[in-house]
């Protein structure tokens, strides 16, 4: 049966030395090139952290000085406050309006994903203009207030904790809106089904069944918010900086633009907020893998029944319209009308009956505005491009385990320590260190944003390629492709729904951030957030509102694209 | 032997680290043309095997030869990259990719490789292998369009496009319903025989195997069991792991009461108390431990008063029946064993019935448990 001669002692198979290398080259190369763009950064704040003002000496007095400053403990009291309030709020808003939309039989389903979409591509800015005015002391809150209870009493000051809580947490519900509908739609309806037959009312099923469920997913999206509240910048400068109420990321960023500038004050500060986000993070991975586990996939395709609400549907109609008033209606109503009035002033029959569109006019015709959205639409668009190709190779090196790749992954997830503020103090670091003159120019800001968005860029890259089987490779190669040919034919071409959804998605979020852009923006190289952001400083400024309108109107288009790519990537790739 | 393109795996194995999977020791050869299968339940080492000639995986050791050229050879270092092999291959999964038509999924070999096609060669090409699968016509068709049968002819007219020197086949049929798997076979035989491809079939599906194959290899964990014609396992099976795996559904332990040669008739008293007289497959000792293995046809089932037979008759009792059509499954209790027995569905018996069984010592196997490899 068997021939016994082939036996034969043979020796195992080593791969000889040189095809060992060259196996290991290309990852080997992608680790380096991403080690060299996410490390620095750390070490230049690290340094810079442990210098004196005369960068002579190696010293600890920064982070001497920095402890023992009672002002660092009202502004993280302040922070923790902000963020775990604001976090609360869009939870359980987005959440509530999440579960309505995907597993009841609520009306005006279509408005909240309307909604959500919109306010994804729209500057924040914006919004917090349009909230600031409605809630403000001439807004129709306190009016209405006013009118009715107490002439001359205010209702709301919205320059406030409160105030800050309440427009960063509506700020963020759009967000777990379309996270959390993901959530609800993947989970197993049966298992709702299973508590209705055994005898339990919808509420109790909710309560006892469905939350118990998305628990896991819901803590780890609720850290995921708290850890980006806390880096939040947008926020706590529009509205605590005004109101003088001092946060970690604005005292970091107050003392960068001090004259002179507070460098090894800067750096410590980021040191120590970036140890405690590494710690959150570290919690949020193991929550999320948890989350994982629990998550109960059921087939595709396969449409959970909607809970029947009965007259209830009304009110959570009436949740979803108020929703969609406070992040598309309002605001668009509020840019508009400043965009359209010849000056500042109070929404009245006169202001309406004097509209003009010479802001509109103007934007078009100025050369800075075009500079702007050049600006904007080239930083955001190299880095996307930039993140995405990065990513997408190195996700499918360490997807299919290229030899080398074990750190691939690892290296693209450093730059989730950095908050936007703390990016924006080492770029400008190493800007000044930097031999060639390019402080201030839109080269180190598109730098900076595809550090931050490398992670953003893995996790579309990531989920795009371990979603294509690995025989559709494998069978390019036995038809005789080499690797470069199985890369641009086959799994390109089927992950290209996942990249183009991922580099919309970076380019719409780098179109809009502020914190990384305020501090490295040049006179002649301002983006759209950073202008409104000087505007918004400086005394409301028609044209730029016109400018936000536009922009905001070309983003919405942008979005519409990258929801209806996500769509089909949800849909494509399982053909075989 | 002819060298022209003969398939020769010596010594083949491929250890995963820290599990019991993957091979341990593979050898053989194949006639340029012939149709081989590795046969054996899921984790035996087949896939493995396959993959490891077409080079999706290096072995630990071992040398793949592929007529005057090594794909594998641990002794020299040779190892050929997989899109240098000239093969073809069908995965289970069809891996059809669902961005390209049907055209262009069949083109791909063609347009890749280092060899250069013209476009008019390509068209040609690709027609010919459609139309060998009965495919002509949906050349425009997008590959995520088409239904499981036809997915699969398509990832066969991919593998046998440009010729190739080997033809591999991961469980094709296994994703496909009943009715299409039968015609399936009879179809991949035939072109298999039209195009004179060396073939390596992997399944895990007996009846597939016996009907297709010229040679069959029977793997369990990592070792090739038994390797031989479809009759030679068949009827001989080597152990009875090979015996129940080749579908006898009635193995019997006991122990060999006398000495016997190859082939003679040997007695046997079974664990369950009846002695029984059987053919033994290799000589044996007496006390030797073995199996019976008596496949289900084989065993005569009659009401007592017509019982005729002196040889190997035993009386036993119905259990339960089952009518499939021509024939009628019965489970007999026979000393407390569970016999099967497959009969003509003329003669019929009720549950319950108290019934004489016999067979034949000819066609009762006396094997060794499971030989070690």
């Amino acid at each position: 049966m068997m021939e016994p001669g082939a036996r034969a002692n043979l020796p195992v198979y080593e791969r000889p030395l040189h095809e060992r290398i060259k196996d290991r080259i290309p990852a080997v190369l992608l680790s380096v090139l991403i080690a060299l763009i996410v490390i620095p950064p750390l070490l230049v704040l690290l340094r810079t952290s442990l210098r004196d003002a005369d960068d002579m000496n190696y010293t600890l007095e920064h982070y001497a000085g920095l402890f023992s400053d009672p002002h660092l403990y009202t502004s993280a009291w302040n922070s923790i406050i902000f963020a775990a309030l604001a976090t609360l709020l869009s939870l359980i808003n987005g959440g509530l309006v999440a579960w309505l939309v995907e597993r009841t039989n609520v009306p005006f389903k279509p408005l909240a994903y309307l909604s959500a979409i919109i306010s994804l591509g729209t500057p924040y800015i914006i919004y917090v203009s349009a909230w600031l005015y409605i809630l403000g002391r001439a807004g129709p809150v306190n009016s209405l207030y006013r009118t009715l209870i107490d002439p001359m009493g205010t209702f709301f000051n919205v320059y406030s904790i409160t105030g800050m809580v309440l427009i960063e947490g509506f700020l963020w519900s759009p967000l777990v809106f379309l996270l959390m509908s993901a959530t609800f739609r993947r989970s197993n309806a049966d298992m709702e089904e299973a508590a209705r037959i055994a005898g339990a009312s919808v509420t109790a099923t909710v309560l006892r069944i469905s939350l118990r469920l998305a628990m896991p997913a819901v803590l780890g999206l609720g850290l995921f918010v708290f850890i980006r509240n806390l880096e939040a910048f947008d926020v706590p400068v529009l509205i605590g900086t005004p109101s003088k109420i001092s946060l970690l990321t604005t005292d970091i960023y107050q003392s960068m633009t001090r004259v002179p500038p507070q460098m090894g004050h800067a750096s410590a500060f980021s040191i120590v907020l970036m140890m405690v986000v590494a710690v959150l993070l570290h919690f949020y991975s193991k929550i999320a893998r948890q989350a994982e586990r629990f998550a109960s996939v059921t087939g595709k395709g396969y449409r959970p029944r909607a809970f029947d609400l009965g007259k209830g549907r009304w009110m959570g109609a009436a949740l979803i319209i108020f929703n969609a008033l406070l992040v598309l209606v309002f605001p668009i109503l509020a840019i508009l009308y400043t965009s359209l009035t010849p000056f500042a002033r109070p929404l009245n029959w006169a202001g309406l009956s004097n509209l003009t569109l010479d802001h509109y006019r103007n934007v078009f015709q100025h050369a800075y505005y075009l500079d702007l959205a050049f600006n904007t639409f080239l930083v955001a668009a190299t880095s996307a491009s930039l993140a995405i190709g990065l990513t997408a190779l190195g996700a499918w090196m360490s997807v299919r385990y290229w030899r080398g790749s074990g750190l691939i992954e690892q290296l693209t997830s450093v730059p989730l320590v950095f908050p936007g503020i703390v990016l924006g103090v080492a770029m400008i670091e190493m800007s000044l260190r930097f031999p060639l003159p390019v402080y201030g120019s839109l080269w180190v800001i598109s730098f900076a944003f595809v550090i931050r968005y490398l992670p953003y860029g893995m996790r579309y890259s990531h989920a795009g390629v371990i979603q294509i089987h690995r025989d559709l490779e494998d069978a390019a190669g036995i038809a005789g492709a080499n690797r470069p040919a199985i890369l641009r034919r086959v799994l390109l071409p089927l992950i290209s729904p996942s990249l183009i959804a991922g580099w919309l998605f970076i380019f719409l979020i780098g179109a809009k951030e502020l914190s990384i852009a305020v501090l490295l923006a040049g006179q002649n190289s301002k983006t759209i957030a950073v202008a409104m952001y000087d505007q918004f400083v400086n005394g409301a400024g028609g044209e730029v509102a016109a400018m936000g309108a536009v922009w905001t109107a070309l983003m919405t288009a942008f979005t519409s694209a990258l929801y209806f790519a996500m769509r089909k990537h949800s849909n494509f790739g399982s053909g075989a | 032997m002819a060298m022209s393109n003969m398939l020769s795996v010596q010594g083949l194995s491929k250890i995963y680290m820290g599990t019991t999977g993957g091979v341990h020791e593979a050898n053989f050869q194949l006639e340029e043309g012939s149709f081989f299968t590795l046969l054996g339940p899921s984790g035996c080492g087949k896939t493995t095997t396959l993959r490891c000639i077409a080079g999706l995986e290096t072995p630990t050791r071992g040398i793949i030869r592929l007529g005057e050229r090594d794909f594998f050879n641990s002794a020299t270092g040779a190892n050929i990259p997989l899109n240098l092999r000239n093969i073809g291959m069908v995965f289970q999964s069809y891996a059809i990719w669902p961005h390209l038509s049907v055209f262009e999924n069949v083109a791909f070999p063609l347009r890749v490789g280092r060899e250069k096609f013209s476009s008019a060669e390509i068209s040609r090409m690709v027609a010919a292998a459609l139309d060998s699968v009965d495919l002509a016509g949906l050349e425009q068709r997008s590959a995520t369009q088409l239904s499981g049968g036809q997915q699969q002819r398509v990832a066969l007219a991919r593998a046998i496009v440009k010729k190739p020197s080997l033809l591999l086949l991961d469980e094709p049929l296994s994703n496909l319903d009943a009715l299409l798997r039968d015609d399936m076979r009879v179809e991949l035989k035939s072109l298999q025989g039209r195009l004179g491809v060396t073939t390596v079939y992997v399944t895990h599906d007996q009846a597939e195997a016996l009907e297709m194959s010229d040679q069959i290899a029977v793997m369990r964990s990592g070792h090739i069991v038994q390797l031989g014609a479809p009759r030679e396992i068949y009827h001989n099976p080597i152990d009875g792991f090979v015996a129940s795996f080749m579908g006898s559904s009635n193995i019997f332990p006991g122990k060999v009461l006398a000495a016997a040669s190859a082939q003679d008739e040997c007695s046997v008293q079974l664990d369950a108390g009846p002695q029984i007289l059987a053919r033994a497959r290799v000589s044996l000792q007496a006390g030797a431990r073995i199996v019976v293995s008596i496949r289900p046809e084989d065993v005569n089932v009659q009401s007592p008063s017509d019982a005729s037979a002196t040889q190997n008759a035993l009386s036993a009792h119905v259990k339960s029946s089952g009518f499939l059509g021509p024939i009628c499954n019965y489970h007999l209790d026979v000393f407390g064993l569970s016999l099967q027995a497959r009969i003509n569905s003329h003669l019929s018996h009720n549950v319950g019935d108290e019934v004489t069984i016999n067979f034949s010592a000819q066609k009762a196997l006396a094997l060794p448990h499971e030989i070690s490899a």
